[in-house]
């Protein structure tokens, strides 16, 4: 069943300009990006900051902690945990990110990797920091999905086979 | 990009045939498209393969993954 | 690559209709073409984007924009163009990039129940350029309209000349949802393996409205 495509027709002006009226008020037309969010290169390694700075505010709260009472728990500089929460341009410092890790008892190298300082590539971490990378609400409490998005996560992240 | 076309002739088997009248009916498509579409996807495949990615298939219940494709 | 001269319309603050302007809608973009859109379209987001801290508004929030963060020169990198099965279109107009859009004819099949498993044009991903986002946050108006909707009618009529029917699938942003449910596209909720991101798809009748075949 064959579609004459040579005479395919757009459709007329008043068309667009009632489908154009839907997208003006509707917020800006998007679709896809996950990939592209992966692709965020903003740390020296060409690695998505932005995924570790929303695993970390996500766990934080999780833990039910301020990032004051996390930056002081986990002895680090609080500047540095507000602007890698915020994804700001920042390349987390080696030894914050240790020091994250050993708080929330998480493996080293996998959070390193994840933070853009190591390159070392992992098939698992990264579909599952594409996974990661879904939108959350800045409240307290953290939703279904970001809990179960947070979990498997977290699983691949301790999970030692690749 | 759409405008230029080749012609080309194609011998294939009676299962070969058989094959893609079956798919042709299944997607909906007369055989040009469903070999036009194939030809895109094993194109991609192959190339993504080549740079290092798996195709794999996936059975929840038994657990298993197998791969589809080796260099 | 071939050129189609459209028209878009520039937003008006009065109650009139804004102007027809002539533009050119691009089938079969190329790595260069993706490199220039985002030379063109880097300093716009930068600024938003400051607007926007400065207003108090982080990432995540309602308010910003879902593909602030977007690269399009990064799809270079990932090399998506090489496959015979992913392409793009775009707008031109007044010299700059106005929009642009992946597809991928190749590998992806409708959901719908009544064409389960038939191939589908499927959208990798769209925007419009930055100046042409509303953003209420920071009192930003939108310079053209309908630039996402000539994209999307561009992906409706490829569909049709794939023999696919008109049938078009895509992950929406969050703000944008409200526009494919406009446009008459069926959501399927939000995709697990997607960052759940909604899936909405444009089934074969649906597709009638956004062209014809005389």
């Amino acid at each position: 069943m064959k579609t004459d495509t040579k005479n395919y027709q757009f459709p007329d002006q008043d068309w667009f300009d009632r489908m154009g009226e839907i997208e003006a008020r509707n917020g800006p037309v998007g679709a896809g990006g996950i990939a592209v969010r992966l692709e965020d290169a903003t740390g020296p390694t060409g690695h998505a900051v932005g995924v570790f700075g929303q695993f970390v505010e996500l766990y934080r709260r999780r833990e039910g902690l301020s990032v004051e009472q996390l930056a002081e728990k986990a002895d680090i500089d609080l500047a540095e945990l507000v602007a890698i929460e915020r994804n700001d341009e920042q390349d987390p410092s080696p030894r914050t990110v240790y020091q994250i890790a050993d708080y929330f008892k998480l493996p080293q190298d996998r959070l390193m990797q994840v933070a853009g300082v190591t390159t070392k590539k992992s098939g698992n971490l990264q579909k599952a920091a594409v996974l990661f990378a879904a939108r959350s609400e800045p409240t307290a409490q953290l939703t279904p999905e970001e809990d179960a998005v947070l979990n498997e996560f977290v699983k691949v992240l301790v999970d030692n086979t690749d | 990009m759409a405008s230029d076309k080749r012609t080309m002739t194609l011998n294939l088997t009676g299962p070969e045939m058989e094959a893609l009248e079956g798919l042709a009916s299944r997607k909906d498509l007369s055989k040009t498209a469903v070999l036009r579409q194939a030809l895109r996807l094993y194109e991609m495949v192959d190339q993504r393969i080549a740079q290092g990615d798996k195709l794999v298939f996936e059975d929840d219940k038994a657990e298993k993954k197998s791969e589809v494709m080796v260099l | 690559m071939t050129s189609y001269a459209i028209q878009i319309r520039r937003r008006s603050d009065s109650d009139e209709k804004g102007e027809l302007v002539d533009a050119e809608l691009v089938d079969g973009i190329k790595p260069e073409d993706l490199i220039e859109i985002e030379s063109e379209w880097a300093l716009p987001r930068k600024a938003i984007r400051q607007q926007l801290l400065d207003a108090g508004i982080r990432k995540n929030d309602p308010n910003w924009p879902g593909s602030l963060h977007w690269d399009w020169s990064s799809q270079v990198k990932a090399g998506k163009l090489q496959y015979a099965g992913i392409d793009g279109w775009a707008i031109r107009c007044e010299g700059r990039w106005q929009g642009a859009m992946l597809y991928d004819d190749a590998t992806k099949f409708a959901r719908v129940e009544a064409d389960l498993g038939k191939p589908l044009v499927y959208i990798d991903y769209i925007e419009s350029a930055p100046w042409n986002w509303e953003v209420k946050a920071i009192g930003q108006r939108g310079e053209f309209e309908s630039v996402g909707a000539r994209l999307f009618a561009a992906a409706v009529r490829h569909s049709y000349e794939q023999e696919y029917h008109g049938r078009v699938g895509l992950h929406s942003l969050r703000q944008a949802e409200e526009i494919y449910q406009g446009w008459g596209l069926d959501p399927f909720g939000a995709d697990p393996s997607y960052g759940y991101l909604v899936y909405f798809e444009l089934t074969r009748q649906s597709a009638t409205k956004w062209g014809e075949t005389k």
